[in-house]
C-alpha cells in the first residue's frame, strides 16, 4: 500500500486564475484530467470509483483514512475498464454502500512543480481548490512524512496558497457530508401533483 | 447508423430536420463559439448574497419535468438554470426585493418544465403555470420559501406568458399581464438571452422579442454561460454542475 502525503487549499475564481497562471509559467504542465467520481463515505475509509474523463481509463481506489482525518492516507488502488465503472458502482451499492455514496464531475488540471503533483480543480461542492501531493512508499518512516508535509507546505507558500488545516478539512466535509444527507432526504419529499 | 445520431444539431437546423428530442453535441458548441458575436464590454455582475442562495437552488428535480428524456435536451436543466441565473442577475440589476426575485427566479427555473419536446411544443406554458400552481407548495420549499398566493399567480402567469409573444396576447393574456408584468418581462427576458444554445443564427437574442432596455449588456453574458456550460456538460459533468461551473467561472458566486 503506498502512502499519499496530501494537503488542500479552497480559493476564489481570481486566486484560481492566478494560481494556473503561475504553474503554467513555472510548473511542468502535466494535462487536463477531468474526472467523475462516485465516493462511498465509509465510517473510517474512503472508496471511491473514478471515470477518468479525460484519459479515457478508469480506477477503483480505497483510502485508510478520510479527509480531515490527517495528511497521510493510505491508498490501495487498482485499474478498472472505463466502460465497467457504472458496473463497480453498481457492485458496491448492492453490497450496502448505496446511502454512503455520491458523486461529483471535477474539473482538473495537473501540474508537477518541485516534485510535488498539484491539481488544480473546481467541483460543486469544493467549488476552485487544489490539492498538493507526495506519494512515498508503504513503509516512509515519520520523519520522510513530516518532510513530505513541509516540501509541500513550501510549494503552496512560493506559490502564494493557503492550506486548509486539518480542523478546516473536516468541518468542512462535515458540513458537506450533512448538506449531502440533506438533500437525499428533500428527494424523499413528496411527489408532484400532475 | 441513424441521422439523428451522427449529424449535428447545426447540419439538422439548416436542413429544417431538428428532431423531437435536441441533445447538443461537439459539433454544434464549436459552432456556437466560432460565431461569437463582435459583444461590447460585459456588464459586470455581482449577485447579491440572498440571491446567490436562490441560484444554488434553482436546479430543480428531474422528477418534475413532464418528459424526462428532456432533463439534457436544448430545454432541459442547463437552459432552465441558465434563465434562473439570468432572471437573478436581471432582478438584482433592478433592485428587486427578495420576494419578487425569488419569483422571478422560481418561475424562470420551471418555465419549461411541462414542455413534451424540443420543437413547437404549443401550450407547455399554460401546462408549466398549472403545474406551478397545484406545485406551489413543492416548488417555493425547494428553494427554501413558502409560497404566497400572490407571488404563485405572478410566477404562474410569468410561466404562463413566456411562450406567447407580446402582439399575439389574448384580451385574457392582456389581463393576466397587467397582473404580472414585471415578472413577465423578466422571464422573458432571461428566456430570450439563453437563446445562443440554438444551432441557427437567426433564433439567436434578438431585443425587439423583449421589454429590457439593458437587453445588449447583457448578451455576453448570456453567451459566455452558453459556451461555458454547454462544453462542460459535454466533457462529462451533469446539466447542474455544468452551469453551476459556468456560474462560477464567471465570477458570478
Amino acid at each position: 500500500m503506498a502512502v499519499e502525503i496530501e494537503m488542500r487549499a479552497r480559493f476564489d475564481k481570481e486566486t484560481h486564475d492566478q494560481l494556473v497562471a503561475l504553474l503554467m509559467e513555472k510548473a511542468e504542465d502535466l494535462g487536463q484530467d477531468d474526472k467523475h467520481i462516485y465516493f462511498f463515505v465509509l465510517p473510517d475509509q474512503l472508496l471511491k470509483v473514478t471515470d477518468n474523463k479525460s484519459a479515457g481509463t478508469a480506477k477503483i481506489t480505497l483510502k485508510n483514512s478520510k479527509i480531515g482525518q490527517g495528511s497521510a492516507f493510505g491508498e490501495t488502488e487498482f485499474p478498472i475498464a472505463q466502460q465497467d465503472v457504472a458496473a463497480a458502482v453498481e457492485v458496491f451499492n448492492a453490497l450496502g454502500f448505496q446511502e454512503a455514496m455520491h458523486e461529483a464531475f471535477n474539473f482538473r488540471r495537473n501540474f508537477n512543480f518541485k516534485g510535488i503533483e498539484i491539481a488544480v480543480k473546481w467541483s460543486e461542492a469544493w467549488g476552485y481548490h487544489a490539492e498538493f501531493e507526495r506519494l512515498l512508499t508503504d513503509d516512509a518512516t515519520a520523519a520522510a512524512k513530516d518532510e513530505a508535509v513541509a516540501e509541500i507546505t513550501d510549494v503552496a507558500d512560493e506559490l502564494g496558497v493557503t492550506l486548509m488545516t486539518e480542523d478546516e478539512l473536516a468541518a468542512f466535509t462535515a458540513a458537506f457530508e450533512a448538506a449531502e444527507q440533506a438533500r437525499k432526504e428533500a428527494d424523499q419529499s413528496p411527489a408532484e401533483i400532475h | 447508423m441513424s441521422t439523428t445520431r451522427t449529424d449535428s444539431l447545426v447540419e439538422l437546423a439548416a436542413r429544417k430536420q431538428l428532431p423531437y428530442h435536441q441533445f447538443t453535441d461537439v459539433a454544434t458548441v464549436e459552432w456556437i463559439k466560432a460565431n461569437r458575436p463582435d459583444f461590447p464590454p460585459a456588464w459586470p455582475p455581482p449577485l447579491r448574497p440572498t440571491t446567490k442562495a436562490l441560484v444554488e437552488r434553482a436546479a430543480i428535480p428531474t422528477r418534475w419535468l413532464a418528459e424526462p428524456k428532456l432533463a439534457d435536451s436544448i430545454h432541459g436543466h442547463r437552459h432552465g438554470l441558465r434563465t434562473a441565473v439570468l432572471a437573478a442577475l436581471l432582478a438584482d440589476w433592478r433592485g428587486w426585493d427578495e420576494r419578487m426575485t425569488a419569483t422571478a427566479v422560481i418561475a424562470a427555473a420551471v418555465h419549461d418544465c411541462q414542455r413534451h419536446h424540443d420543437r413547437d411544443d404549443q401550450g407547455h406554458g399554460a401546462r408549466a403555470a398549472v403545474w406551478l400552481a397545484a406545485n406551489a407548495e413543492l416548488v417555493w420549499s425547494h428553494f427554501g420559501l413558502s409560497p404566497h398566493t400572490r407571488r404563485v399567480v405572478q410566477a404562474a402567469t410569468a410561466v404562463r406568458l413566456h411562450e406567447v409573444p407580446y402582439d399575439a396576447f389574448s384580451a385574457v393574456d392582456q389581463v393576466d399581464y397587467a397582473r404580472a408584468s414585471r415578472v413577465c418581462d423578466l422571464v422573458k427576458v432571461a428566456d430570450a438571452l439563453d437563446r445562443y444554445r440554438l444551432p441557427k443564427l437567426s433564433w439567436w437574442p434578438d431585443g425587439q422579442f423583449v421589454r429590457e432596455p439593458a437587453f445588449e449588456q447583457l448578451k455576453p453574458l448570456a453567451y459566455d454561460l452558453v459556451v461555458t456550460s454547454e462544453a462542460a456538460f459535454l466533457a462529462g459533468a451533469s446539466s447542474a454542475e455544468a452551469v453551476a461551473f459556468a456560474v462560477a467561472e464567471k465570477g458570478l458566486v
